[in-house]
């Protein structure tokens, strides 16, 4: 009987290989993280109803990826959620169109449209921002009470929905 | 020429019809809080509707995140339709059994049919079949509990999942 014995020098070759697979499983998920977070945002983006606010924190900016490890399991995680319920606790009312208070329509507010009106035209509808506590150019604090619920964007399975086609090629 | 209901439309519509077929075949009840047996209601929309009857499903469809070519040198296309089911009921824990039982049911697919108006009677538009569709689950996640959430949030279940026909 010929028996073969295989080594590397350094290391035997299992631990090489343990070591090469972790390394390559590491890759894989840091990859499909960075690719989920892009679809995430893009859906973010896809479903805006209206203009990105200029200042401020903004829904897609508080989605990152970062590298979580328990033990000697290590991997990537999309979308901290602390992080998310920090910087952008209304990214519940748009995915599921309900808000951590239980609304599903804004509260009353003061305030004016960006671009300097209380009541925007007809023309206008839908083109400004509504600014809290902000004077209209004609320097009226405008009253404005929503009635229509906050719909869904379903941004996270959007982003779960493609991921799973997406995988098979991402990976090679 | 008028479009009448396309796949997508005859999809949901399905999905609907299969929903609610099960449900009346199994006679499928769930309690109030004073122990009175409640009819699961099924309906079609994406906006919830202040006249829809807890415990409820609604099913809509929301998206088409695969779009892709089935073959080299050829136009057929390989298109999943990505359909919402929320799960809405009056107590907690009852959206959890809900969920199961839609999940069990719609695991093996559902026939979906190609309707047309039918002017005599507009509520039973005709149909015939055009395949069966597969089905995939996205995910399945509690709605997640908050406070002072209105009566067709406080109990709610997300079911979203893709559906593929497979007669292209």
């Amino acid at each position: 009987m010929i028996t073969a014995i295989v080594t590397r020098k350094g290391s035997p070759i299992p631990t090489v290989v343990k070591q090469l697979t972790e390394g390559l499983s590491e890759e894989h998920t840091k990859l499909l993280a960075e690719e989920h977070q892009k679809e995430l945002k893009k859906n973010i983006e896809e479903t805006r109803e209206r203009v990105k606010k200029s200042t401020g924190l903004h829904l897609a900016d508080a989605i990152d990826v970062e590298k979580v490890s328990e033990g000697d399991l290590k991997g990537y995680g999309v979308g901290n959620i602390n992080t998310l319920n920090k910087k952008a606790p209304w990214w519940a009312w748009i995915n599921f169109g309900r808000a951590f208070s239980g609304r599903t329509v804004p509260p009353s507010d003061k305030g004016s449209f960006t671009d300097g009106s209380g009541v925007p035209s007809k023309e206008n509808f839908r083109q400004g921002l509504w600014q809290h506590n902000v004077f209209s150019k004609d320097n009226i604090l405008w009253g404005f009470t929503p009635d229509k619920a906050i719909q869904a964007h379903n941004f996270i399975e959007r982003a779960l929905g493609t991921m799973i086609n997406k995988v098979r090629s991402l990976l090679r | 020429m008028i479009l009448t209901w396309q796949l997508t439309e005859n999809i949901s519509n399905s999905i609907v019809e299969f929903l609610r077929d099960k449900v009346t075949a199994e006679s499928l009840q769930l309690l109030d809080q004073n122990g009175v047996a409640k009819a699961v209601n099924v309906y079609a929309g994406r906006v919830v509707n202040n006249n829809w009857n807890l415990p409820l499903i609604q099913v809509y469809y929301d998206v088409s995140p695969d779009l892709n070519r089935l073959e080299i040198g050829s136009n057929k296309r390989l298109k999943s339709h990505q359909i919402v089911i929320e799960i809405r009921t009056l107590l907690s824990g009852q959206e959890l059994n809900l969920s199961d039982w839609v999940i069990e049911k719609i695991n093996d697919g559902v026939d979906i049919y190609d309707y047309t108006p039918n002017s005599l009677n507009p509520d039973v538009p005709a149909k015939s079949l055009i395949g069966h569709g597969r089905v995939d689950f996205v995910s399945c996640v509690s709605v997640p509990l908050w406070d002072d959430a209105d009566v067709y949030d406080k109990n709610r279940f997300r079911i979203t999942c893709k559906i593929w026909l497979n007669t292209f």
